[in-house]
C-alpha cells in the first residue's frame, strides 16, 4: 500500500494524470523515501512468505515470472532515475514529463501491475509440479522427475 | 453556511451527524439487531452468486485473480492518496506546497481509485458470496469501508474545505491519524478475508 501507492503517484504525475500543478521532481523526490520504506517492508514480508513454503514457491511458475518482472522493474527504475537526474528540471512545471520519463513511468506502471497479478496467481496450483504438467511447464517451473515432497 | 451556523449543532453540524451515524452503526453491529438483518441478507448473497459477475467469478479462477489484482492495485493507490494528504496535514512532507492543493489533488486520485475498488470489490463479492457471508472479517471490512467513506466525504473533506490555518492543529492531527488508521484497517481486513476463507 505504501510502496505501490507512492510509486503510482510518481508515475501518474510523470504522465500528467495526478498532481499536474505540483512540480514533478518535487513529487518524485518527496515520495521516494516513503516508497523505499514501503519497498523494504515488502522485501522483508515477501522473504518471510517465501520461506513459509520454499519448495512450492521455488517451483511456482508464477513466482518465477514475478521474479523476472521484478528484475525488469528494477532495471527500469534505475534507467528512470538516471533520466530524471539527466533532465535538468526545466520541464518541472509542465503537465507531462519528457518522453523518456513518460515511457519509463508507463513501463513502471505496466511492470508493477503484472507483478501484482503474477503474485496473486501464485496462490493457484494450475502449474504446480505436484500435478502432471506439459513438458515446457515442467522445464519453466523446474520440476524434478520423481520428486515426492512439494 | 448560514443554515449550519443557525443549527443547534453549530458549524460542525455535519461532523456531529456523521459521528452519531457511526455510533449508530457500531451499536447496530454489536447488538442483536445485526443478526436479524444478517439472516435476511442471506437470500441476497445467494442471488449475487447467480448474477453474471457471480458466474464468471466462480467459473474462471484466472478472471477472478486478475480482477482481484486490480482491486489490490486500486487499494494501493488509495493508500498513496491517503498517505500523501495525511502526511501533508501532519507536516511530514510537501510543506512548501499549499495544503489545500495537495489535499484536492490527492482527493481526485482517491475518488478514482475508490471507484475501481468498489467496482472490482462487487465483482469479487459476487463470485464468493456464499463464502464471505459466513466470514465475520468480511463484515468488519464492510464496516471499516463504510466508516472510511463516510469519514472522507462527511468529516475530512467538509472540515478541511475552508482555511486550514484556522483549524486547531490537534484536530488536524487527529483527522490525519484517524484517516490513515481507517484505511489501513480497510486494507488489512480485506487481506484477512483471503486467509479466513481458506
Amino acid at each position: 500500500m505504501l510502496c505501490l501507492g507512492m510509486l503510482f503517484l510518481i508515475d501518474l504525475r510523470m504522465l500528467g494524470l495526478a498532481f499536474p500543478n505540483v512540480p514533478a521532481t518535487t513529487i518524485a523526490n518527496r515520495l521516494n523515501l516513503p516508497m523505499l520504506i514501503g519497498f523494504g517492508i515488502m522485501v522483508i514480508t515477501g522473504i518471510t512468505l517465501y520461506y513459509a513454503v520454499p519448495v512450492r514457491n521455488t517451483q511456482s511458475l508464477w513466482f518465477r515470472i514475478k521474479l523476472v518482472l521484478l528484475f525488469a522493474a528494477a532495471i527500469n527504475a534505475f534507467l528512470f532515475h538516471r533520466n530524471l537526474m539527466k533532465a535538468n528540471g526545466s520541464w518541472d512545471r509542465n503537465i507531462k514529463a519528457p518522453k523518456a520519463l513518460q515511457i519509463g513511468a508507463s513501463l513502471s506502471l505496466g511492470f508493477w501491475i503484472l507483478i501484482v497479478i503474477s503474485g496473486r496467481l501464485i496462490a493457484y496450483d494450475w502449474f504446480d509440479c505436484e500435478y502432471t504438467q506439459e513438458g515446457f511447464v515442467q522445464v519453466l517451473s523446474g520440476c524434478v522427475p520423481g520428486q515426492t515432497h512439494f | 453556511m448560514s443554515s449550519s451556523s443557525a443549527s443547534v449543532l453549530g458549524s460542525y453540524q455535519r461532523t456531529i451527524t456523521v459521528v452519531a451515524l457511526i455510533l449508530i452503526v457500531l451499536i447496530f453491529s454489536f447488538t442483536g439487531m445485526r443478526r436479524a438483518v444478517w439472516v435476511e441478507l442471506y437470500d441476497v448473497f445467494l442471488w449475487m452468486e447467480t448474477t453474471p459477475f457471480g458466474v464468471i467469478g466462480k467459473t474462471w479462477g484466472a478472471v477472478f485473480a486478475v480482477v482481484e489484482a486490480f482491486h489490490l492495485l486500486a487499494m494501493a493507490l488509495i493508500g498513496g492518496a491517503v498517505f500523501v494528504s495525511d502526511f501533508r496535514l501532519l507536516g511530514w512532507g510537501f510543506k512548501d506546497i499549499p495544503a489545500q492543493e495537495v489535499l484536492d489533488k490527492a482527493h481526485k486520485v482517491f475518488v478514482w481509485a475508490l471507484i475501481v475498488v468498489l467496482a472490482t470489490g462487487i465483482f469479487m463479492a459476487c463470485g464468493v458470496a456464499g463464502k464471505i457471508y459466513w466470514l465475520p472479517v468480511f463484515w468488519y471490512k464492510m464496516l471499516a469501508l463504510a466508516t472510511g467513506i463516510l469519514f472522507v466525504f462527511f468529516v475530512k473533506r467538509p472540515l478541511l474545505k475552508g482555511n486550514i490555518d484556522e483549524i486547531n492543529p490537534t484536530v488536524i492531527r487527529l483527522v490525519a491519524t484517524s484517516s490513515m488508521m481507517l484505511w489501513v484497517t480497510v486494507a488489512a481486513t480485506g487481506r484477512w478475508i483471503g486467509f479466513a476463507g481458506s
